[in-house]
């Protein structure tokens, strides 16, 4: 048995060691055998516009340029002078087409080729001049752009695995494709980054942390739709990722309900939506959706507003999270701004939620300091199921089985759950065709 | 201060002649600068700027296109000045286009029209009827990335905003619009009013950045060595 998880199926019972959250040592390991090897998300390619836009930001630790360069080609940078290491870039947004290190003035383009060295001669006609250096491996998926560190790791679309069906949900809702609008929420939190992971779909937590998001909910629409509650499943998409899935009905008791004209301008997108893909796809892209792409990518799709979570991890016990909404372009100026109210309600930094999440994961892990008497968290809920609900922790089990085997090379078999119905399984048609594209 | 005296010189263009000033500096210069002057300043003014570019690096070519705004002309004749240049080895991809007062529309209409690396516009006053655009700087779809700055009465602002917006919208290429708030319409020139010293300043502070940040550079003979033995190294 791994020395971090207890994946007991007799009693059953699961439980995670809090020294997977506390130990330097473990840490230093998740960036060799994670962050150093998994896909991991830089940002949307609708957040660099025109040529040669930029943003910088962090990717496992490393400090990246994330541009577009002068031909349109989306490009991922290490945001170092390869000269003596100076970061080249210190704009955490903008746009150019050549960046100079302001310590000893190398110059490199966007598509990342040395442009000038001050003093060249001095270097002599052999001397190689350094590009950039870059992830050995980019790609995108439908906007979302990732990069590796390990030049070995499968495609993308494979390591997406079952994350891909969600990911189109999200995706699917815009007839223009969706977009990311400027601004970034940006927040720290003093405990380990699985944690907000753990809390991203943890359904179990909603109304008792969240309470007085929900009191505010019921003071604008009435009492909570309890069977939408009741209407959500955990699902392992495999390869460690995994979503809380709920209906329709789940989604109506997140926000405040949207005015009349907003309302009928969202449902004619949809019906429109349905005419494309099919009645079930769209019913499904109706309801809400939490979900994880391993190891600190979230998507949170809870009707009122799409949030992409980012999650960087920088020591043990301290993360930095950044979060961007994600709209349809097509949406009128009056439904956009109750999306918006809604999202930073729940999501901004002074939202009803977010700050709860953050102080609850906080005291998590100044808690962990009694580790000697307390050295387990469980995470068992549902195990003893046929069918994982929203509210069980089938989701983090299958996170942290997916987390123990990269980490110790134990391989513990997923859970079996009863098929999902339609409900959760609704494919996406190409009307036009009628085949099945998904 | 004047250290370099441009060099006098004369481009033909169509059945016409422009007066120039041409600054050309040794070694591996960083790019070339058409510098379009304000009426009669070629050899004022025009002269401490192109000095002034110089210091970062830039030569410069000084034209002052007069009082004739027709597009078409402006076009003829900024191309007959990269000819010029192109003799002295300039691409128009290494040549930026800087436009003073008046000349700041032809910095513009050489953003939709011509190949160079980048253009800037330090325009005056942002003047037009309500609901339409200053003369000559009408939304285009450009090619190149502009700078446009204008100095903008308080009153203007909401429209300057929706200004901004709209040249935005316009190009798929980066743009950006500055507004100096109730600065003078010539806040480019150094001056004691405050609002017109802060805007001078900055102004010209944006110019330099904006054309390092987007001409592309001369390269050194050994890095054009370099790039020859190595195609995939090219600056783009």
């Amino acid at each position: 048995m791994s020395e971090y998880v207890d994946d007991d199926r007799t009693m059953p019972r699961f439980r995670v060691n809090r020294q997977a959250m506390t130990d330097p040592a473990v840490f230093d390991q998740e960036r060799r055998e994670i962050f150093d090897k998994c896909w991991l998300y830089v940002g949307h390619e609708t957040e660099l516009r025109k040529p040669n836009d930029f943003k910088t930001r962090t990717v496992a630790g490393r400090p990246v340029i994330f541009t577009r360069d002068a031909k349109g080609a989306i490009q991922v940078w290490i945001n170092s002078c390869p000269h003596r290491g100076a970061m080249l870039c210190r704009d955490r947004v903008g746009n150019a087409r050549f960046m100079t290190c302001f310590y000893h003035g190398w110059s490199f383009s966007t598509s990342g080729n040395m442009v000038s060295m001050p003093g060249d001669q001095s270097y002599g006609e052999n001397f190689e001049r350094p590009n950039l250096a870059r992830p050995p491996k980019l790609e995108s998926y439908r906007g979302f752009v990732f990069v590796s560190f390990d030049p070995q790791a499968p495609t993308l679309e494979s390591y997406l695995a079952g994350a891909r069906e969600f990911l189109d949900l999200v995706c699917d809702q815009s007839e223009l494709g969706m977009e990311v609008i400027d601004g970034t929420h940006e927040y720290s939190v003093r405990a380990n980054w699985k944690l907000l992971v753990e809390n991203s779909f943890d359904g179990y937590h909603a109304v008792t942390t969240h309470q007085r998001y929900f009191e505010m909910v019921m003071a604008a629409r009435g009492p909570l739709d309890m069977e939408g509650f009741y209407q959500t499943r955990g699902i392992d998409l495999g390869n460690g990722h995994a979503v809380v899935t709920g209906s329709v009905s789940g989604g109506k008791n997140m926000g405040r309900p949207l005015s009349a004209g907003a309302e009928a301008e969202r449902e004619a997108r949809f019906t429109r939506l349905a005419a494309k893909y099919g009645a079930g796809w769209v019913d499904r892209m109706r309801g809400t959706r939490n979900l994880v792409i391993f190891p600190n990518l979230v998507v949170i799709d809870l009707v009122m507003g799409v949030i992409v979570r980012k999650i960087d991890p920088v020591s043990e016990s301290y993360m930095e999270v950044s979060g961007w909404e994600l709209v349809p372009p097509e949406e009128g100026p009056e439904l956009r701004r109750q999306r918006l109210d809604n999202f930073l309600t729940f999501w901004g930094p002074g939202g009803l939620a977010s700050p709860d999440d953050v102080e609850a994961l906080e005291t998590c892990q100044r808690s962990f300091a009694a580790q000697k008497e307390l050295p387990w968290s469980d995470i068992s809920r549902g195990m003893n199921r046929d069918v994982a609900a929203g509210d069980d922790e089938l989701q983090m089990r299958t996170f942290w089985r997916h987390w123990n085997r990269l980490m110790t090379g134990e391989a513990l078999p997923s859970e079996p759950h009863l098929p999902l119905d339609e409900s959760y399984t609704s494919p996406r048609l190409d009307l036009a065709g009628s085949t099945t594209v998904v | 201060m004047i250290r370099i005296e441009p060099s006098p010189g004369e481009v033909r263009h169509g059945a016409g002649v422009l007066a120039v000033g041409d600054v050309s500096l040794g070694g591996t210069p960083r790019g070339v600068v058409l510098l379009l002057c304000e009426p009669g300043q070629r050899a004022g003014s025009a002269a401490r700027l192109a000095n002034g570019l110089a210091e970062h690096g830039f030569d410069s070519t000084i034209a002052d296109l007069g009082d004739d705004h027709d597009e078409s002309s402006i076009v003829a004749r900024l191309g007959a000045l990269l000819e010029h240049v192109a003799t002295r080895g300039w691409r128009p991809d290494q040549a930026g286009v800087v436009g003073y007062g008046p000349a700041g529309v032809a910095a513009h209409v050489a953003a939709e029209h011509l190949p160079v690396g980048a253009a800037v516009s330090l325009a005056n006053e942002f003047a037009g009827a309500n609901d339409s655009y200053p003369d000559g700087y009408r939304p285009r779809r450009l090619q190149v990335p502009w700078l446009g700055m204008f100095a903008v009465p308080a009153e203007r602002m909401p429209r300057f905003a929706r200004y901004r917006r709209d040249v935005e919208q316009a190009s798929d290429v980066y743009t950006e619009v500055v507004a100096y708030r109730d600065a003078s319409p010539s806040y480019y020139r150094d001056s004691t009013a405050v609002a017109d010293h802060a805007a001078s300043f900055d102004s010209w502070q944006r110019t330099i950045e904006w054309l390092n940040l987007r001409v592309v550079p001369r390269l050194t003979p050994l890095a054009e060595a370099w790039v020859a033995r190595h195609p995939a190294a090219s600056v783009a």
